[in-house]
């Protein structure tokens, strides 16, 4: 998201979280109107209601305001009574290259298992050198399990980096 | 689905806004399975199909989902969103 306005962050999180635009409202208590207008980039939330804010949408303020602070969590096995619907979890992939390129990809779970379901390969995957050893469905078992958080990191010789989390 | 790629050397942005009806149905997946396969990638049209119908249940809940995103040393950026 570091590439987004503060407007399309605030958006785009709050979909993540699946709340409308009132609802966010309300629990700030300021108008749905204010917060279209700092959704459409018109306006700016006070300051004094950021920390409010991110936590509703499960970031921090920093990660908020700049899009930029990538948490990496921990890994953690969730309680029965707090995992998530396996529609609603992501895989994502990130790697970084020696040179300075970063590839970030952000699958779905769900879409991961229509595609194991059905017996295809996970192409990308299978063409990397670094990731063929990587079991992408015990992958998904483990997610399944509610075990999210950082699962895969490998560092090569040539200094590229692959990280491969749930969330 | 929108794809956005700015070129950081010619200054040059590109977005390309696809609507999902036209990419996420059984013709498109069929087309995709026939191309990728003539790309090496085993992909049955059925199993495509599939895949643009978990895509699409995925989207209904998640709007403008960030899928890829591709920074490159140079400052070039590909963003694909769904």
């Amino acid at each position: 998201m570091e590439n987004y306005t503060l407007g399309k962050r605030i958006a785009a999180l709050r979909r993540e979280k699946e709340l409308k635009q009132d609802e966010l409202a309300e629990m700030l208590n300021v108008s749905p109107q204010a917060v279209s207008k700092w959704e459409n980039d018109l306006s700016c939330p006070d300051i004094s209601i950021l920390p409010q804010l991110a936590k509703i949408l499960g970031v921090t303020v920093d990660e908020l305001l700049t899009g930029k602070a990538e948490i990496v969590p921990v890994v953690t096995a969730l309680p029965e009574e707090q995992h998530k619907d396996l529609s609603d979890m992501i895989l994502r992939i990130v790697v970084e290259s020696s040179d300075g390129d970063t590839v970030k990809v952000n699958l779905p779970i769900s879409l991961i298992q229509t595609v194991l379901e059905s017996g295809m390969e996970m192409p990308q995957v299978n063409g990397s050198e670094m990731l063929k050893s990587i079991d992408i469905s015990k992958i998904l078992e483990l997610a399944a399990k509610g075990v999210v958080g950082n699962l895969v990191e490998v560092d090569s010789a040539d200094g590229d980096k692959v990280r491969i989390f749930v969330e | 689905m929108k794809i956005i790629v700015k070129d950081s050397e010619e200054r040059k942005d590109f977005h390309l806004t696809l609507p999902s009806a036209l990419i996420l149905n059984s013709f498109a997946a069929s087309f995709l399975s026939r191309f990728l396969k003539s790309n090496g990638v085993n992909i049955t049209s059925r199993q495509a199909r599939q895949v643009a119908r978990s895509l699409k249940k995925f989207k209904r809940r998640h709007k403008d989902w960030p899928l890829v995103e591709v920074n490159s040393a140079d400052g070039d950026h590909i963003r694909i969103t769904l």
